[in-house]
């Protein structure tokens, strides 16, 4: 080591940081790469924390410290059976719940949650009514045992819709508005509590059994069991009342938050996804920046600078860079995720699990990890350039032709290795099953396979695209393809970040229009009557409230309605958890019904489920592993009890998979005659939209009814289709913008190095406008070949998130159908971009004149 | 009595003018209605006791407890004390009731105290329950009469019996009480004064003399006993006057058949208040009211509780000369203190002296208010 390793690093910082300073808009460019990179990766990471917190919260304000539940399928515990067992003298801690999702016009509308509880029996098990000594206010026992519509609510849900103790609110309990008043204000004694509160509206059980009009019912009776203490198991089992059936509360909550999770697995690999492009760009930044000091890195040599020391200097730019960046980015991605918290946890609202907690938390994990992954991703993207530097031999600036060299050596390997990584991650891909987790990583493995041979590619074809274009547009059209031949070590890590995130853009796209396509065949097959109903409901994803009796009873008489069909859903306990099940008394469903699997003809089929099995949807039986030849198994009123699986048929509406039964089968079990939906056939020639409108008119009084046609319904179900993909378009396009800058950054550099050439150029009488076109026809070359090669991969990762990824974490695989437009997109974005990206550089290039431009050298 | 006027304190605190302070974490409701004093019956004036109808609940009036106690023995001698006490507080006045659909709606909370003092082992084992006065997890009814809370409950068996039942925590009490000598009335025929106002009063009975044969369960000692219990049954809507702070009671079972109630009320000043009274009650059952210038109480200890903190006289006379009455009472055990929401001294003592000249022996149950700083009396 020369003497010169004593001179303190500050110096060398200061040198970078001078460096830094006296070049804006690189340093904005490298800021950018990395602000975006790491902006992306912590907006999807807190919008997940904030989403599985809040998840957590949802429940835990629900099930609070019990550890069992005591439930006895949909018609709910008669309350004497709960009495019973209080006056039993068990000495367990018991308490009883009634809930319900409502909405409020005075809280926005957003689903609710209304917990029905009896003051007395709660204390061991949620804190809400307690205060710190656990002793409640008498006050509002009294209000909440006399007062009707009495309710509590969390002092800042109170706060943020400007309403006070005393305060009369509506509550639209499934479709009916019912009067209620504020008798009190939770107040959260910490922050857990706080958020535990939000979205949660507290209320006696009378209140509520009144609201829902499920009078003389409990919905759950809620346990907390010393564990191991079987004594007090046996004791309770003993004094069970028939009918009531005894669960895990755990159980609950597990199968939700399995299918939640690979929801939010997929957004982390999105946002990962982001954050490899950006390092592509911290890569081309970074080498623009050593490109453009060669010659004061070879005087900073001349002067007794070490090549360790240069080395230094350009990682502790980056460093410098990495830290302002990272920090920016965690900013950023605070800001954004808050945005994606909403997107995401609508998603979740509408495919699995209610959550009434909406508030963005922002776990120091996630900033934390953003941080790391930005300054470690930073250094790493700066190692190749700072060797680069290193390498400057003093004095003389290292040619360009013996970079361009040694990258010719490496781009064949570089290629190999690529097509190497890309077959064993395909290859690992098809044949072995692999977890969520695993599939992503093969995927970005066949991503970044195919990356690699992008500069050997690119070479490749760039002699080709000289004859071509040289034919066609004469010596400009020749020499744009050899510069971006000629610079491959600059071009073709930003040809490759804008292949990369325009093939993940085409996957993308063509596994939602494939999935969208495949939601609309579906709509076609079972949405064959003219006009359905459902009470409106806070959520997609929970069992709808029964629509009052009155209503149907009308509905057969109603003129022009030529049959009503009917159907129950509701959440049965089985050994998997509550499984959501359907009972539909639709004669002809056997025939609406697109058939994964069936044991024999459809009229075979649906004769079976008449004669008590079931059929059960494709991502049930996936989720189950069930299948044709297996009984699933419900709990009954008469105890456990298994149904034949007759048919595993196609369903999109809940990724959390169905159980179809018919309707009187499902009646005589569960001695429930309640209906959660209905379906109209209208005599031909009635106008499906009329109807509708006359019986939103006739009964929104009494219950109010989400009632659409068969288009209305399609239309709906579409645009919560396009919500649930909202997030990963997003994701798409910022990964697209840093695409962009990156292509940017390596044209600026691919410029810088050349002025000598463009001085030259000039000098011979290239004109301005000459100059301008060659410049547009690089990047125009470089986006071109991204796009192209995008074409391949991007197919691969479609097939690859439709068959595995969407496979493992919904429950449907589905069919790739290969429609032009999202190709033929890609490759105009791609050429677009680098277009765009061009702009800047051409006039920077004509700007110069062209002695300016040779003195360079 | 009247032992019990710490109940109209808890009551109090369900009013909106004593809602609890601060440190709750829930807050009331300003505009909520709450019940008031003005919807309930007041005990302003004598009324007639009707049996067994009145045994049962009188929803009218605010307040109302039935109060068990009893000295039990083994066979060989071991000696139990027990206190099972139930009580009604009116939410609302059944004239201000709203409809209500569900069973689960109520008028009525119901809190319920179960002790047991085992002498021999030095063991006090107290407990307190809440509940709603619906849905059948805790009420009461004259005919037949019954109160319960969950599973504790007193029923009647037969015209004169009645059975006990109250067990917690391996601690259980199961009695079958046979009345011997029928409703005793307090005060002015049951109308017992507790203030200068008009209201300011209870109705108050007695059944003082229950035969009591059972037994007491404590973990897995099983034992029988046998002995005597006596049930207070008080309801009221007022009767706290300003200035009162807390009461003595003391009821007394003696071997000639003799019974004995009476209270002094404290007042702020620590003077004692001027409607103190007492009943003395004869063996075929006729009465002698004493008002508060026929006896008087001298205090002979001290007992400083390790719980709370809280200093309670132990040991007294109780001296009524025109009775040629002179009693002692000595507690069996110093630590009877329920240590509950609100906190109070109520334990078993024994009792000897003389009565017309005779000696005599007995038991009896103290009930000792107001002494703990705690006692600011809210659920």
């Amino acid at each position: 080591m020369s003497a010169a390793s004593s001179r303190p690093p500050a110096t060398l910082f200061k040198v970078a940081w001078r460096y830094l300073l006296s070049h804006p808009l690189q340093s904005l460019l490298m800021l950018l790469g990395i602000t975006l990179g790491v902006a992306v990766a912590v907006s999807v990471d807190v919008a997940n924390a904030s989403a599985a917190r809040a998840f957590d919260l949802s429940v835990d304000a629900v099930v609070g410290r019990s550890t069992h539940y005591l439930s006895a399928g949909p018609t709910g515990i008669p309350e004497q059976d709960y009495v019973q067992l209080r006056l039993a003298g068990l000495e367990l801690p018991m308490a009883p719940v009634v809930s319900q999702l409502v909405t409020s016009p005075q809280m926005g509308d957003l689903p609710l949650q209304l917990l029905g509880v009896d003051p007395f029996a709660e204390e061991p098990f949620r804190d809400y009514l307690y205060d710190d000594q656990r002793q409640i206010d008498p006050a509002l026992i009294g209000a909440f045992y006399t007062l009707p519509g009495a309710v509590m609510l969390s002092s800042d849900m109170a706060a943020a819709h400007s309403l006070a103790t005393g305060d009369s609110i509506q509550l639209d309990v499934g479709g009916v508005l019912r009067p209620a008043i504020i008798a009190g204000l939770l107040t959260p004694q910490d922050a857990l509590d706080r958020r535990a509160l939000e979205g949660l509206v507290l209320a006696d059980i009378s209140t509520v059994q009144e609201f829902s009009g499920r009078l003389g019912v409990l919905e759950r009776v809620d346990l907390i069991l010393p564990s191991g203490d079987t004594a007090a198991l046996a004791r309770l089992q003993a004094a069970l009342p028939a009918g009531l059936d005894l669960q895990p509360a755990e159980g609950r909550s597990q199968a939700v938050e399995q299918m939640t999770g690979a929801f939010r697995t997929n957004l982390t690999a999105l946002s990962l996804l982001g954050l490899v492009v950006g390092l592509f760009l911290i890569y081309n930044t970074m080498t623009f920046s050593v490109v453009q000091r060669r010659q004061s890195f070879g005087t900073l040599r001349a002067l007794g600078v070490s090549s360790h020391e240069v080395f230094i200097l350009v990682l502790g730019e980056a460093m410098l860079v990495g830290l302002v960046g990272s920090a920016l980015g965690i900013l950023l991605g605070v800001v954004l995720g808050r945005g994606a918290v909403d997107q995401v946890a609508q998603t979740i609202n509408d495919v699995f699990f209610t959550l009434t907690v909406r508030e963005v938390s922002l776990p120091a994990s996630s900033l934390v990890k953003g941080g790391l992954l930005g300054i470690v991703a930073t250094l790493l993207a700066a190692l190749v350039p700072a060797w680069e530097a290193a390498k400057s031999p003093p004095r003389r600036t290292m040619s360009r032709s013996q970079l361009e060299l040694i990258s010719t050596r490496l781009l064949g390997q570089a290629a190999l290795l690529g097509a190497l990584l890309a077959l064993a991650s395909g290859a690992l891909l098809a044949s072995v099953p692999l977890g969520l987790v695993g599939s992503f990583a093969c995927t970005f493995g066949v991503t970044i396979g195919m990356a690699l041979t992008t500069p050997w590619i690119t070479r490749g074809l760039m002699p080709w695209l000289a004859r071509l274009l040289g034919g066609l547009l004469g010596p400009l059209g020749r020499l744009a393809p050899r510069e971006v031949s000629a610079a491959t070590s600059r071009t073709s890590p930003a040809i490759a970040a804008l292949m990369v995130a325009v093939a993940v853009s085409i996957g993308a796209s063509l596994m939602v229009s494939s999935f969208r396509g495949a939601v609309i065949d579906w709509l076609d097959q079972i949405l064959s009557n003219d006009v359905y109903g459902s009470v409106a409901s806070a959520s997609l994803s929970e069992p709808a409230v029964p629509i009052n009796p009155h209503i149907l009873e009308q509905l057969e008489t109603w003129p022009g309605v030529l049959a009503v069909h009917s159907l129950r859903n509701i959440e049965i306990d089985s050994p998997y958890g509550p499984l959501m099940v359907s009972a539909n008394n639709n004669p002809n469903d056997g025939h609406e019904q697109i058939y994964v699997e069936k044991q024999g003809t459809e009229d075979e089929v649906w004769a079976a489920v008449q004669e008590g099995a079931v059929m059960i949807s494709e991502p049930l039986a996936n989720r189950l592993e069930l299948g044709m030849g297996d009984a699933i198994e419900l709990q009954t009123p008469g105890g456990p009890r298994a149904f034949p699986i007759a048919a595993v048929f196609r369903d999109y509406t809940s990724s959390r998979g169905n159980v179809t039964m018919w309707q009187p089968q499902y009646q005589a079990i569960w001695h429930d005659p309640s209906i959660s939906a209905f379906s109209l056939l209208l005599e031909p020639g009635t106008d499906p939209e009329a109807v509708v409108e006359e019986l939103r008119q006739a009964f929104n009084a009494t219950q109010f009814l989400n009632i659409r046609s068969n288009a209305g319904l399609r239309a709906e179900t579409l645009e919560v289709f396009d919500r649930t993909f909202l997030i990963s378009s997003a994701l798409e396009l910022i990964t697209t913008a840093v695409a962009f800058v990156g292509v940017l950054s390596a044209m600026l550099a691919l410029l810088l190095e050349k002025q000598r050439q463009m001085g030259v150029l000039k000098a011979i009488g290239m004109s301005v406008r000459q100059l301008w076109g060659l410049t547009l026809l690089e990047t125009g070359l470089m986006g071109l070949v991204a796009g192209l090669l995008a074409l391949p991969t991007g197919y691969f990762v479609a097939q690859i998130l439709l068959q595995i990824i969407n496979k493992r974490s919904f429950g449907w695989a589905l069919d790739l159908r290969l429609t032009p437009q999202p190709f033929v997109e890609a490759l105009l974005i791609a050429v677009a971009a680098a277009l765009l990206a061009g702009l800047y550089p051409a006039y920077r290039a004509s700007q110069r004149s062209a002695a300016d431009a040779m003195r360079f050298d | 009595m009247a032992n019990k006027l710490l109940l109209p304190l808890l009551v109090l605190c369900l009013l909106a003018a004593c809602a609890a302070p601060a440190q709750t974490g829930a807050e009331p409701a300003a505009g909520t209605p709450l019940p008031t004093p003005e919807g309930f019956l007041r005990a302003d004036r004598p009324r007639s006791f009707s049996f067994p109808a009145d045994f049962g609940p009188h929803e009218d009036y605010l307040t109302e407890w039935w109060y068990y106690t009893g000295n039990l023995d083994t066979t060989d001698g071991r000696h139990f004390g027990y206190e099972l006490t139930f009580f009604r507080i009116g939410l609302q006045p059944a004239s201000q009731s709203f409809p209500r659909s569900s069973d689960w709606a109520s008028g009525q909370v119901y809190m319920a105290h179960f002790a047991v003092s085992d002498v021999a082992g030095q063991q006090f084992h107290a407990f307190q329950r809440f509940s709603r006065g619906a849905a059948g997890l805790a009420g009461a009814q004259g005919q037949p009469y019954q109160i319960w809370l969950e599973d504790w409950r007193a029923e009647q068996t037969g015209p004169h019996s009645y059975r006990l039942q109250a067990s917690q925590a391996g601690v259980q009490l199961d009695l079958e009480l046979t009345d011997v000598k029928g409703p005793v009335l307090h005060g002015m025929g049951g109308y017992s004064q507790k203030g200068p106002d008009a209201g300011n009063a209870s109705y108050y009975y007695t059944q003082p003399r229950l035969l009591s044969q059972g037994t007491i369960q404590l973990g897995e000692q099983r034992f029988e006993v046998s002995g005597l219990s006596w049930k207070d049954h008080e309801f009221s809507t007022s009767v706290l006057s300003a200035g009162q702070v807390g009461w003595d009671w003391f009821s007394v079972q003696l071997d000639n058949g003799y019974e004995l109630m009476v209270f002094e009320l404290r007042r702020e000043d620590g003077s004692r208040d001027p409607y103190s009274s007492g009943t003395l009650i004869h063996p075929d059952g006729s009465t002698t009211h004493l008002d508060e210038s026929d006896f008087s109480v001298q205090v002979l200890g001290e007992w400083r509780s390790p719980h709370s903190g809280a200093s309670y006289p132990m040991g007294w006379r109780i001296l009524a000369p025109a009775l040629q009455l002179e009693l002692e009472l000595q507690p069996f055990m110093h630590d009877q203190e329920m240590n509950m929401r609100t906190i109070y001294w109520e334990g078993a003592v024994r009792i000897s002296g003389s009565l017309a000249g005779q000696p005599v022996h007995g038991a009896g149950y103290v009930e000792l208010t107001g002494y703990a700083e705690a006692f600011d009396g809210d659920f």
